[in-house]
């Protein structure tokens, strides 16, 4: 029994590293968790409880390691929330968050943060102490800028940042060299320059609906992407090395400003889909596309 | 809810399952009723629970058709665990298929892909199989999600009886209307995705074309399938500002969705043309309605979200937001003749999602997600005094349907011909529960009574009427049987030779029962006891021979196991008399 208490205990949080774990019960009550003993509660689900704050005692709750808090008025940060020392899933989606404080880094065992849909205008500098931060959903706010330190949760594996106003790309973000999924869709980049070459891991770069008018020719460092978007950007060429995309099965450069493609492209033999609709591309150069790549769909 | 109809409280949420251990989460969602061999008494009801993590609820259950009431038989949590699934998130949505298996939908657009499979964890359909809980298998040897149709912020889906053609919208995001047609029937694993674009862009929510084409969507990688919202967008999809439902007009096949933002249901034909007709068909404006308290004028406002068409072409319309109305636009409606009602509306702080009814339409099944809990009670079908003040799903249909009911008058008389001056007892078999009855026994002693069982003589011969009036809390009927008891004076041929002096008694009884033959001259006795279908159940004597004055006595409680009504047959020295009798628990 011991000893499937101690698998139990050792796997299944690794299972379910975004998610709640379904091993254990979900509470929805503060009251009903705090009567749980043995084993004491560790998932509580507050989601759309018109909340501005934690419960009173929720931050008795020490075991806490799964709290859904999505779909609430909070406006501040609630200082007991900084007490829950053992959270991993912290969800704050869909509240009115405008700041979060530098005790946010007191979370030090959180893999997974949601702060989807607030009006965050920037994250604390402490955000770097979450060293164990796998997940990191911050779209949808009013982001104009990143701390620094975001470059030292090296174990970010998927960044969604879409839906805000950033207009450079995070700073040290080579650093996240876990980083598989990376989301900066519809903010105000204007150009892409990074050190592409030492996120050997991603497989996923959304860039669509910035303004950026011409990819830096590293992007083709990107040796294991599998997707790339790019609609909805203002470019106007392709650099030549992206045909050193290998792995890259996806690209949209929908509605941009491509008058040509490079030959290259004929290099990506495992593209599967190009979309380039919305481009003031000669139909003869889509065409010769077309013939490059016979086993991919060119629309 | 009307007057005309009633409600009852289904599944609320903390329930216990009967299965598999764990209580019922919250967010009640949408309500698929799944018959089992096309009853509408019995089947499968699927609960989504638009909860993170999410779930779906798999219960069985039936309609009492004696206390006309839905009991829930079980109740189980489909198990979405395991490296192959990873998890289910905010389950919306869905839609039932023409093969009978559900599908969920996952409303969530959450990057992460666990399990290193390839596709990201959520955001996609899930079909799942009523009887075994179970999500499908598409000959991988492991459940799967449906990944052709796409990942996008799933609201709902739509299955034509053509059992190949799906329809899904996006509650946000790309806010677009798309359209699979699977490559086999009943297989959803594979087939082409179309997405929709009008011809003209819509004006401030309304369309400026009737026509459109649909747009293929990409599906045929993970990459292709992870990020359908952005191949729509990149395909110039229409947006629609957050589709939720969509379902097809049985009588028209015009194919209907509601747009939350627009605050719009638009309808289309989908043809061998392409998208045609299409228009606006309820919404976007203020309706004049017809109340008790008189006529009000009430804007239809935003937030139409789940869709359904009963069997007469008129379309259901559930309301978030807000309003939490439940809307009925009949099948004439035109927005220039508008044919528009409210049916009901939730209790404080609850939206009503997900309605289905049964093949028949007499029960429909929704849910009360998240209400306030300041609710006040109120009594549903069941009679209890109920809160809304946590989440649940309703069953509701027309009162003669559902919960209490008035009597249905009915007795018996255990003989119908008797000498003058023998005793016929007389028992109420009314149904739905009798608080108050008078009997009348015209030229009977008594003449009147208000037990349930009540034993008669009559002193004259003749043929006479009773009268029983039956009432309870429901109301009240009556039955008038003429000529129904026949008093003779001569008992000297066939069954009357020997009902002088024969007794059954006690009657009712709940075993023993005692047979009294006053007449010494017959002397071969049988005794056979039949149900009043007239199937043979037992025989107590065959032929005896030393039947003679005196009392015999035999144990029927084998029979009495439940309340009913046997008939005894007595057979003497070849003449024949019958008795009803009462066998009581």
């Amino acid at each position: 029994m011991f000893v499937r208490l101690l698998v139990l205990v050792l796997l299944a949080p690794a299972l379910r590293a975004q998610y709640a774990n379904d091993a254990w019960p979900v509470f929805t009550d503060v009251a009903n968790a705090r009567k749980a003993v043995h084993p004491p509660a560790r998932q509580l689900d507050l989601r759309d409880r018109d909340l501005f704050r934690l419960p009173p005692r929720t931050a008795e709750l020490r075991s806490l390691k799964y709290l859904n808090l999505m779909g609430n008025l909070w406006e501040v940060w609630d200082d007991e929330l900084s007490r829950l020392r053992q959270l991993t899933h912290l969800n704050l989606k869909e509240n009115k968050l405008r700041e979060l404080p530098a005790s946010l880094g007191r979370l030090r065992r959180l893999r997974f943060l949601d702060l989807t849909h607030n009006r965050l205008r920037t994250l604390p500098e402490s955000t770097g102490h979450l060293r164990r931060l796998t997940y990191l959903h911050a779209g949808l706010n009013e982001l104009d800028r990143l701390p620094a330190g975001l470059a030292r949760c090296r174990r970010l594996e998927s960044l969604d940042l879409q839906n805000n106003q950033l207009s450079h790309l995070p700073q040290g973000l080579h650093r996240l060299r876990r980083l598989r999924q990376l989301n900066l869709g519809y903010n105000q980049l204007r150009e892409a320059t990074a050190d592409w070459g030492k996120l050997a891991a991603l497989t996923e770069l959304n860039l669509a609906s910035n303004r950026i008018r011409t990819l830096p020719p590293n992007i083709g460092a990107l040796g294991r992407l599998r997707s790339l978007l790019l609609t909805g950007n203002e470019l106007t060429e392709l650099p030549p090395q992206i045909g050193q995309l290998r792995e890259l099965t996806l690209l949209v450069v929908a509605n941009n400003e491509l008058t040509s493609l490079p030959v290259e492209l004929r290099k990506l033999t495992k593209l599967r889909t190009l979309i380039l609709t919305g481009n003031p591309l000669p139909a003869d150069e889509i065409e010769r596309v077309r013939a490059a790549l016979p086993h991919c769909r060119v629309l | 809810m009307p007057a005309s109809h009633r409600f009852q409280q289904i599944h609320p949420e903390g329930t216990r399952y009967t299965t598999g251990g764990g209580v019922v989460p919250t967010n009640h969602d949408y309500t698929a009723y799944l018959p089992i061999a096309g009853s509408s008494e019995r089947g499968y009801l699927s609960i989504n629970h638009e909860t993170t993590p999410g779930g779906v609820s798999n219960l069985g259950l039936h309609y009492d058709s004696t206390a006309h009431l839905w009991v829930v038989d079980s109740s189980r949590a489909v198990d979405f665990s395991g490296d192959n699934l990873v998890t289910t998130m905010r389950n919306c949505s869905g839609g039932i298929t023409p093969w009978g298996t559900v599908i969920t939908t996952e409303e969530t657009h959450i990057t992460g892909d666990i399990n290193r499979d390839g596709y990201n964890d959520v955001g996609w359909l899930v079909e799942i199989d009523p009887v075994s809980a179970r999500v499908m298998e598409y000959g991988n040897g492991k459940p799967e999600k449906l990944w052709a149709v796409g990942r996008v912020s799933h609201e709902n889906a739509l299955i034509l009886s053509d059992e190949v053609t799906l329809f899904t919208g996006e509650d946000g995001g790309s806010s677009a209307l798309f359209k699979f047609v699977a490559d086999q029937a009943r297989d959803l694993s594979s087939g082409r995705l179309y997405t929709l674009r009008l011809d003209a862009p819509l004006d401030n929510y309304e369309p400026t074309s009737t026509t459109g084409r649909w747009i293929e969507v990409p599906n045929a990688t993970p990459e292709d399938r992870n990020n359908t919202r952005s191949l729509a967008v990149a395909l110039g999809a229409t947006n629609f500002s957050g589709i939720e439902d969509v379902d097809v007009n049985p009588l028209t096949g015009q194919i209907h969705f509601a747009s939350k933002g627009a605050g719009r249901i638009y309808q289309f034909t989908d043809g061998a043309d392409g998208i045609t007709h299409f228009r606006t068909f309820v919404g976007g404006a203020s309706y004049d309605l017809q109340t008790a308290t008189g006529p009000v004028t009430e804007p239809w406002g935003i937030g139409n979200d789940n869709l359904v068409f009963d069997d007469r072409g008129n379309l259901w319309v559930l309301q978030d937001g807000g309003n939490n109305y439940i809307w009925v636009v009949s099948a004439d409606h035109t927005q220039r003749a508008p044919r528009v009602k409210i049916f009901g509306s939730t209790p404080q702080g609850a939206e009503p999602t997900g309605l289905t009814f049964t093949p028949d339409y007499r029960f429909g099944f929704f849910s009360i997600q998240h209400p306030s809990d300041n609710n006040t009670p109120q009594r549903d079908a069941t009679g209890e005094r109920i809160t809304f003040d946590v989440s649940s799903s309703v069953v509701f249909s027309r009162r003669n349907l559902l919960g209490a009911q008035p009597p249905v008058v009915d007795f018996v008389a255990d003989v119908r011909t008797v000498p003058r001056g023998e005793p016929v007892t007389f028992t109420d078999r009314s149904r739905n529960g009798v608080q108050h009855r008078t009997w009348t026994f015209e030229g009977g002693i008594p003449e009147t009574s208000v037990d349930s069982i009540v034993v008669v003589h009559y002193a004259r011969a003749g043929s006479y009427r009773v009268r029983l009036r039956a009432s309870n809390a429901e109301g009240e009927e009556t039955l008038v049987r003429d000529n129904y008891v026949e008093v003779v004076q001569s008992t000297a041929v066939g069954e009357r030779g020997i009902l002088v002096g024969l007794d059954v008694f006690p009657n009712p009884t709940d075993g023993q029962l005692s047979v009294r033959l006053e007449r010494a001259d017959h002397r071969e006795l049988t005794l056979d006891v039949f149900d009043l279908n007239g199937r043979h159940l037992i025989t107590l004597e065959r032929g005896r021979q030393d039947a003679a004055d005196g009392i015999l006595t035999y144990d029927l409680a084998p029979l009495a196991a439940v309340h009913r009504v046997v008939l005894l047959k007595l057979t003497l020295d070849g003449a024949v008399a019958h008795r009803l009798v009462h066998l009581v628990r």
